[in-house]
């Protein structure tokens, strides 16, 4: 059952532990990935989408963080059954991740040609002519020219950084690419060539991507399916038609209230925020972790668990009152 | 020289007249804002569009006379507030404010919140300590922070809060005109929908006029009456917000426009992805400074551009804006 | 570790509670052995300084030829000097004269050094560059010599000490402050004080300063250890406090002679400079850490 799944996350949790308190960041996650997808991690800061990335490359900072149980399968292999050795061997080679603050994701002495063939390197068993042939092609494949082979990153703006990273991250040909906040620190116009050229490399490798993001706008242009997280749960899962089309929970609809709407015929003149704060990750409050903030709640969303339910096909949800606003 | 005799007849609250402000560097003179002509009208919110580098920031600045501006004129309800100094600048600080991006550095993080949003009335040395309080309660109330936070922290409160109590110090001094530069970019979706509503209500109540700094269009198209779009210290195209989302006629207008990622899944745009990135902004050549980048550029781009009101209040800055656009 | 920065400490229903920074950074520095043995030491010290003139065995200056030079006994704990004197005696009066000296001696030089590194970092330029210059000169020199210098130039005495030595603390405190001071100034609530109407010196002096001011008390306390040594060595060379003040440095150049045969006249105050070095810079250390902001939950 697991061997047919590409990526498989079962009811993972993650705590950070402090000797002052306990951050309860991921909250029992579970999903399915196939070959070739992408998929939208969409949530506010501190959801614990980026916890769920490193929980799957393995590389969560111990201490503070703690995985409390749970299972992830790549392939079909349980990763934190895996000895430190494989997992170096599907780190960088198989599973590749692009981080949020990519700028400082460059070391500023080595000049950046080097720096891809490094990565190359390491993973063709020390070969040096065809790293460097590698890191050559890999940097004409995201629109630089071979000629900036031997610059150093302080010679290139932040779209040119970006596309490196995202050389780095792809030179390896990985089959699956976390990618955190990709785009997030770039200008629009930037951020759409940069989106333009993940989208024509992923379909040419067949890369399974994992996007994190908090831009629904973002999610709309790149992914193939949705997952809403709300403090360390999956809230909503679908496809984007699914969840674009059809928001069921009072959350994820609140997300898209909340947007300033760019469609030309609307003319309200207010947003419709959501109400009060996202819970504290260290109490968080009982049964519905939304409860608090939603208008639908009822006395026995305040208690126990919420199951996960399958409302339409390919659409789950965690809520016992779905709504459906269109 | 006395404020009366500068008077002059203007159009709107703020007015600004060929505005130009450089800053020395190593490799060269930056043109941060090179050369700026716009009108605020009262009561109104004029929304400042750019990608980062063009200058929008400064722009802001300038306006409150945080950097004095190189050349050019700034004028304020018919007063040159250029180049003001002390006593003369306080006063037209008390009528305009700034509010900044990031609410986490933007406080004083060894100030209680009574503290910050009381700093600009104890400054004015004219109020007693008990009409001090009052006007921090008040000033609370309006901008929604709850009272039990007055003797918090900023460390201790979430993005959205400090931000209310930003546009509360902001506020304290009754303003007319409010810069605010990118005042909810550092805040999450849920968040920022409530400080935008309460940045439209305080205008509503006391008809305040805003410049609006951003680098989110759809933001801008929310809250603006009118939007100016500048490229590398220079406008390329000021228009009603309305109408700009209808017709856009500037090359890098369009381009700007469908970068957005929708949300629309259903409706794709057609999207220009442009060549290259921004050019510097250290000693450019006169010409049209998109033109490096623009699909249209041909010999006469390299001329320097002017303004042109191609439709009434539509005004755009490129030579061939008539050849390109074909409804024009 | 970004999504725990951010974390939204105060729901709605959580009442905020007042934390005052230096509870919190007492807190902090208690869960610190070495802090906590620092601070217990410093406060010995404190005390026995204060309340020297009545706790004492014997009068610290009165000579008794009879019993010179004798070792540590139950009578005398740390033995008695050439003429006769008490050295425990000695030693804990002379903890007024080294404390004060070293305490002072850091506060004059950090009082100096904060004007003068504050207004070079706020107002920038070149203002700046003509300030830091001269701080280079007075960098240039070892700090030792200077302090020489210094003395020579005023004459030894208890207050002229102070002045040698805390001119040579100067311009390290000045440097410290202008750079926490550029890096505050480029914060945008001190553009947001100004936009306010904050007078510069408020502006210095509320915004700046506070905030630049806790890697100054580290340094400070490491600072008073410094002097102290200084003190010692301008003593030991005769140009600081002048004898009979049992000043524990004075007390150390006094004693050299009889190094060999009666070393205790040596190893007891040597001790005593010693541990309250050792002391401010335990509590330095612990300062440091329990002030970093990386460290804050």
């Amino acid at each position: 059952m697991s061997e047919d799944k590409f990526l498989k996350v079962e009811d993972l949790n993650v705590h950070y532990i402090t000797t002052e308190q306990d951050v309860f960041a991921v909250n029992g996650v579970s999903f399915e990935m196939t070959r070739g997808k992408t998929l939208g991690l969409v949530g506010e800061t501190g959801a614990g989408k980026t916890t769920i990335a490193r929980a799957i490359l393995g590389i969560l900072p111990n201490p503070p963080a703690k995985v409390m149980g749970g299972k992830i399968y790549f392939e079909g292999r349980n990763i934190f059954e895996l000895s430190e050795k494989d997992m170096l061997d599907i780190r960088g080679n198989k599973i590749t991740m692009i981080f949020q603050d990519s700028m400082t994701a460059l070391n500023p002495v080595i000049t950046v040609g080097e720096q891809i063939a490094e990565v190359v390197e390491l993973h063709n068993g020390g070969d040096k002519a065809a790293a460097k042939q590698r890191a050559i092609e890999m940097l004409e494949t995201v629109g630089i020219p071979a000629e900036r082979y031997v610059e150093y990153p302080h010679q290139f703006s932040g779209g040119m950084k970006q596309r490196v990273v995202i050389a780095i991250a792809l030179a390896c040909e990985p089959s699956l690419l976390l990618a955190d906040e990709p785009t997030t620190a770039l200008d629009v116009t930037i951020q759409a060539q940069v989106l333009e050229l993940m989208k024509e490399l992923n379909e040419k490798n067949d890369t399974t991507t994992i996007l994190i993001t908090h831009d629904l706008g973002v999610v709309a242009e790149m992914c193939d399916e949705v997952a809403v997280i709300y403090a360390g749960q999956i809230i909503e899962h679908g496809s984007l038609e699914e969840i674009f089309d059809y928001p069921m929970h009072p959350y994820t609809n609140g997300l898209f209230g909340a947007l300033p709407s760019m469609k030309e015929d609307e003319n309200d003149d207010r947003l419709h925020p959501i109400a009060g704060l996202p819970p504290d990750p260290t109490h968080l409050p009982e049964g519905c972790y939304f409860s608090p903030r939603c208008p639908y709640v009822t006395e026995e969303c305040r208690h126990g668990d919420i199951p996960v339910t399958e409302i339409r096909p390919g659409h789950q949800i965690k809520c016992l009152h779905p709504q459906e606003v269109k | 020289m006395t404020q009366v005799e500068n008077k002059v007849e203007t159009r709107g609250l703020v007015e600004m007249k060929d505005l130009k402000k450089y800053f020395k560097s190593p490799r060269g003179t930056v043109h941060a804002v090179d050369g700026v002509n716009m009108s605020i009208a009262k009561g109104t919110t004029m929304g400042v569009v750019g990608e980062s580098g063009c200058g929008k920031s400064t722009l802001g600045r300038c306006l409150i006379n945080m950097h004095p501006a190189t050349s050019g004129k700034i004028y304020f309800d018919g007063e040159d507030v250029t180049g003001l100094k002390g006593a003369a600048l306080h006063k037209y600080h008390s009528r305009a404010q700034f509010i900044f991006q990031d609410p986490y550095s933007s406080l004083n993080p060894r100030y209680t919140v009574q503290q910050s949003i009381s700093e600009p009335l104890v400054n004015e040395k004219k109020y007693s300590k008990s009409e001090i309080d009052d006007r921090t309660v008040e000033l609370m109330k309006m901008v929604g922070v709850d009272m039990r936070f007055r003797n918090s922290y900023p460390h201790e409160m979430d993005g959205g809060r400090r931000q209310r109590v930003v546009i509360a110090r902001a506020l304290a001094l009754d303003p007319e005109f409010i810069v605010c530069d990118e005042p909810v970019s550092a805040l999450d979706v849920s968040i920022q929908a409530q400080v935008l509503n309460l940045l439209m209500d305080l205008q509503d109540q006391k008809n305040l006029t805003y410049m609006f700094i951003t680098h989110d269009m759809s933001v801008v198209r929310h809250i603006s009456d009118d939007i100016s779009v500048m490229y590398l210290g220079q406008l390329v195209e000021t228009s009603p917000s309305k109408e700009l989302f209808i017709h856009h006629y500037h090359p890098y207008t369009k381009a700007l426009l469908s970068a957005i990622p929708s949300t629309d899944i259903h409706h794709k745009m057609n999207r220009i992805v442009l060549k290259g990135e921004l050019t510097s902004p250290i000693d450019p050549p006169p010409g049209c400074r998109f033109a490096s980048r623009c699909m249209y550029a041909e010999e006469k781009c390299l001329e320097p551009q002017v303004l042109e009101e191609v439709t009434p209040n539509h005004f755009v800055a490129c030579c061939r804006v008539h050849e390109v656009n074909e409804d024009l | 570790m970004t999504e725990m920065k951010n974390n939204l400490v105060n729901t709605d229903d959580v009442v905020v509670k007042k934390q005052n920074q230096f509870v919190e950074v007492f807190k902090r520095l208690r869960q610190r052995p070495s802090a906590m043995v620092g601070l217990t030491l410093l406060t010995i010290l404190i005390l026995i300084a204060l309340l020297s003139p009545w706790i004492i065995p014997y009068n610290y200056a009165k000579i008794d030829v009879l019993n010179a030079n004798q070792p540590p006994s139950s009578a005398h704990w740390f033995g008695t000097d050439q003429i006769g004197r008490d050295i425990l005696s000695r030693c804990m009066y002379g903890a007024r004269y080294s404390l004060t000296l070293g305490i002072l001696a850091t506060l004059i030089g950090t009082a100096i050094g904060l004007v003068f590194g504050s207004i070079a970092g706020y107002f920038g330029g070149k203002t700046d560059d003509i300030m830091m210059r001269i701080t280079d000169v007075f960098e240039s020199i070892p700090g030792m010599v200077l302090n020489i210098a210094v003395a020579c130039a005023v004459g030894p005495g208890f207050f002229n000490t102070i002045w040698a030595l805390s001119i040579g603390g100067i311009s390290g405190t000045a440097r410290m402050i202008r750079a926490q001071i550029l890096k505050i100034r480029s914060q945008e609530f001190i553009e947001a004080a100004e936009v306010t109407n904050c007078s510069t010196t408020k502006v210095i002096i509320k915004h700046l300063l506070p905030n630049a001011i806790s890697p100054t008390l580290v340094g400070m306390a490491m600072g008073v250890g410094w002097h102290i040594m200084g003190a010692a060595g301008l003593s030991y060379l005769g140009l600081g406090v002048q004898p009979p003040t049992p000043e524990w440095g004075a007390m150390l150049a006094d004693a050299r002679a009889y190094l060999a045969k009666y070393p205790w006249m040596c190893i007891f105050p040597g001790v005593c400079i010693m541990i309250t070095v050792l002391s401010f810079n335990l509590m330095g250390d612990g300062l440091r850490d329990a002030m970093d902001p990386k460290l804050k939950k």
